[in-house]
C-alpha cells in the first residue's frame, strides 16, 4: 500500500460475531471496506468513529492516538466527518445551518506536517455539489438525492482529517444514484482528504476506491491496491461471480468519426473505448472477464478491435462448465471466462502465450 | 386589593403554577433526558414513581407530604431550622407539593419527545464536532419543543386545578396558600355563589385557552416537520 496516514486495529464483539481486524490507512486515495451486509463493516466504521462503545484494540490516525489501552478519543474529539447512508440531516435546521453546523464546530487548521488541513472554501463546495439553490430549504423539503449531497457538504465543511461515508449512496434509487455518482467522483479527484468509503456495491468500488478491504464475518479476507483485490488469486473478489479487472489509463487521442478513443494504460497496451475522451484525461477502464475472449493465434478478420497480446498466468476457478482465467498482458493483469470446453481445446494452461479479445470496455471516472 | 378581593387568590395561584412549572422544566428535563436515554434495569421502577401522581388520590400524597414537609420529620425540621419558617401551611411548601404533583405532566412529554429524538441524530451532532451538551442544546431541545410545550402547559394547568394537595399541606391562608381552587370552596362552604361563579369562569376560560393554545401550536409544529 501506499504511505501510511494512520494505523488501525480494531476488536468489537457484537451479537453474533466478532470485528477483528488490523489494517493501514493511506495517505493518498479512497479506502474502500466491501463486503455483504452483515460482514462487520460498518460496524469497523463507527469504532474508527468512536461511535461504538465496547471496542478494544489501537487506533493511530495523522501521528494523534485515537485509540490504546488506556485512551479512548471521543467522536467529537476525533477529527474526522460522518457521512451515513441515510444522511441524517438536522430537521429543524436549514439547508445552510446544516452545513454550518459542523464548519462552526470544526478544530480548524492545526500544526505540523502530517495534521496540516486544506481548508474547504464554502462557496466552491456549494457550487461543487450543486446545492447552491437549496439553502434556504429545510430537509423534509429535499429529494434524497439532495439530501445526500447536503450531508456530504456538511461533512466536508467540518473540515475533517478522515471522512468517513457509510453506504452514501445505498438508499438511493438508481436515478438518484446516478444524480450523486459524478459529485462524489469529483470530490475524490479535486480534494486531498483520505476517505474510507464502506459498501456492498462493488461497481462504486470500481469508481471511487483505490485500496480495498474485503470484510467477511468480521475479518478480513483480503487488503490491498484495489486492482490486486479484483484479480489476485488470494482475494475472494477473483472468482467467477465477479470477474472484472480494473486498468488505469490515459487518453491517447480519438476518432471522431467513429466516435471512439483511444487508451493507454500504465502498462502500455491500448484500447478503443467508446465515446470521445478529452485527450490527456485519466481514465479507469473497467473490463468484465464476460467480455474477454480467448484465441491461440492473432484473428484479423473479427469485429473485435481489442486485441492483445498475453499469457495465461493463472486459473483462478472452475466451475459450472466455466473457467476463470487471469492473463497477463505486458504486465496489465486482466480475467477472461471461457467455457471447460474451448479451456480443453485450446489446451490452456499457465504460462500458455494467448490473445485476448475484449468486446466492451466500460470507462470510470471519465 | 380591597376593590377585587378575589384577586389575590388568582395571582397567587399563577405565581404557584409558574413557579412550579418553572422549577419542574429545570429539574424534570434532566431527569426525562436520563428516562429516555437509560439502559438501566431499574428504569420501570422510576418511571412507576414519576407516574404515581397521576393515579395517587391527593389527599394520599397531601397526607405523605404534610408528614414529609412538617417540622417534626427530618426534612421539614431541618428547613425550620435553616429559616425559622414552618414548611407546611406556607407557599414555599406548597410550591414544593405542586412540584411533585405535576411532575409526571412534564417529565412525560418531554421524555417521549426525547425518545422521538432518537441516538442516530446525536451521534450525527458528536461526529460534526458537538461536544454532548452543545449537541442536547443545540440538537435534542429544538427537536423536542413540543414535548417541552406540553409538559409547561400540562404541568401549568395542573398546578392551576390543585386542590386536595394544597388543602393538606398548605390549608388556607390568604395571600400564603389560599389559591383559587381553595377560593371556591370557600366561597360556595359560605353560600356565595356569585364569588364562586366568577373565580370558576375565570379558570375554565383560563383553562381552556392555555389547552387550545397548546394544540394549535402544536398542530403549526408539526407542519412544519
Amino acid at each position: 500500500m501506499a504511505a501510511s496516514f494512520g494505523q488501525c486495529n480494531i476488536r468489537c464483539a457484537r451479537a453474533d460475531f466478532v470485528v477483528d481486524v488490523n489494517f493501514t490507512v493511506p495517505e493518498k486515495g479512497v479506502l474502500g471496506i466491501f463486503g455483504h451486509s452483515g460482514s462487520g463493516k460498518t460496524t469497523l466504521l463507527r469504532c474508527l468513529a468512536g461511535l461504538e462503545k465496547k471496542v478494544e484494540g489501537t487506533i493511530k490516525i495523522a501521528g494523534v492516538t485515537w485509540l490504546s489501552a488506556d485512551k479512548k478519543l471521543s467522536p467529537q474529539q476525533r477529527n474526522i466527518a460522518y457521512v451515513f447512508q441515510d444522511g441524517r440531516l438536522f430537521p429543524h435546521l436549514t439547508v445552510s445551518d446544516n452545513l454550518h453546523y459542523g464548519a462552526r464546530r470544526s478544530p480548524g487548521i492545526t500544526g505540523g506536517e502530517a495534521t496540516k488541513l486544506m481548508r474547504i472554501d464554502r462557496d466552491n463546495l456549494v457550487g461543487m455539489l450543486n446545492i447552491g439553490k437549496l439553502l434556504d430549504r429545510y430537509p423534509h423539503q429535499l429529494s434524497g438525492g439532495e439530501k445526500q449531497r447536503v450531508a456530504i457538504g456538511r461533512a466536508l465543511l467540518s473540515n475533517p482529517q478522515l471522512l468517513l461515508l457509510d453506504e452514501p449512496l445505498a438508499s438511493l434509487d438508481k436515478k438518484h444514484k446516478q444524480e450523486i455518482l459524478p459529485y462524489l467522483e469529483v470530490l475524490h479527484e479535486e480534494l486531498n482528504i483520505p476517505m474510507i468509503y464502506v459498501s456492498h456495491d462493488l461497481d462504486e468500488m470500481l469508481r471511487f476506491c483505490d485500496f480495498l478491504l474485503v470484510m467477511e464475518h468480521g475479518k478480513l479476507r483480503f487488503s490491498g491496491d484495489i486492482h490486486d483485490a479484483l484479480i489476485h488469486q488470494e482475494s475472494p473478489l477473483a472468482i467467477i461471480d465477479n470477474a472484472v479487472a480494473l486498468l488505469e489509463g490515459t487518453v491517447l487521442t480519438h476518432e471522431k468519426s467513429f466516435e471512439l478513443s483511444i487508451v493507454q494504460t500504465v502498462n502500455g497496451n491500448y484500447f478503443q473505448v467508446p465515446g470521445l475522451l478529452a485527450t490527456g484525461k485519466h481514465v479507469r477502464l473497467v473490463v468484465f472477464a464476460s467480455d474477454v475472449s480467448v484465441t491461440k493465434n492473432k484473428a484479423d478478420d473479427t469485429s473485435i478491435l481489442n486485441i492483445i497480446e498475453g499469457k495465461v498466468s493463472a486459473v483462478l476457478e472452475k466451475k459450472d462448465g466455466r473457467v476463470l482465467l487471469q492473463i497477463n498482458c505486458k504486465q496489465d493483469i486482466l480475467l477472461s471466462l471461457i467455457s471447460a470446453k474451448s479451456f480443453q481445446l485450446l489446451q490452456l494452461a499457465i504460462g500458455v502465450d494467448i490473445y485476448i479479445q475484449v468486446k466492451a470496455v466500460v470507462t470510470r471516472r471519465a | 386589593m380591597d376593590m377585587f378581593p378575589e384577586l389575590a387568590p388568582l395571582l397567587l395561584t399563577v405565581k404557584l403554577a409558574g413557579l412550579t412549572t418553572l422549577i419542574l422544566i429545570i429539574i424534570g428535563t434532566p431527569v426525562a433526558w436520563w428516562l429516555a436515554n437509560t439502559k438501566t434495569k431499574i428504569k420501570p421502577i422510576v418511571e412507576a414513581v414519576v407516574a404515581l401522581p397521576i393515579v395517587l388520590p391527593p389527599t394520599v400524597l397531601g397526607f405523605y407530604l404534610l408528614l414529609i414537609l412538617s417540622p417534626q420529620s427530618s426534612l421539614g425540621g431541618w428547613w425550620f431550622e435553616l429559616t425559622g419558617q414552618a414548611l407546611t401551611f406556607s407557599f414555599t411548601g406548597l410550591v414544593i407539593a405542586s412540584v411533585i404533583y405535576s411532575f409526571p405532566f412534564v417529565v412525560q412529554p418531554i421524555q417521549n419527545a426525547f425518545e422521538s429524538v432518537g441516538k442516530d441524530i446525536m451521534e450525527t451532532a458528536y461526529t460534526l464536532g458537538a461536544k454532548p451538551l452543545d449537541a442536547f442544546f443545540s440538537v435534542a431541545v429544538p427537536l423536542a419543543k413540543r414535548g417541552f410545550l406540553t409538559g409547561s402547559v400540562l404541568g401549568f394547568a395542573h398546578t392551576l386545578g390543585e386542590f386536595g394537595v394544597v388543602l393538606m399541606v398548605g390549608g388556607n391562608i390568604a395571600g400564603q396558600t389560599r389559591v383559587v381552587s381553595i377560593a371556591i370552596y370557600d366561597h360556595v362552604e359560605s353560600l356565595e355563589y356569585a364569588q364562586a361563579h366568577t373565580l370558576s369562569i375565570v379558570l375554565l376560560v383560563f383553562a381552556f385557552s392555555a389547552m387550545l393554545l397548546m394544540y394549535v401550536i402544536n398542530h403549526r409544529m408539526k407542519a412544519h416537520e
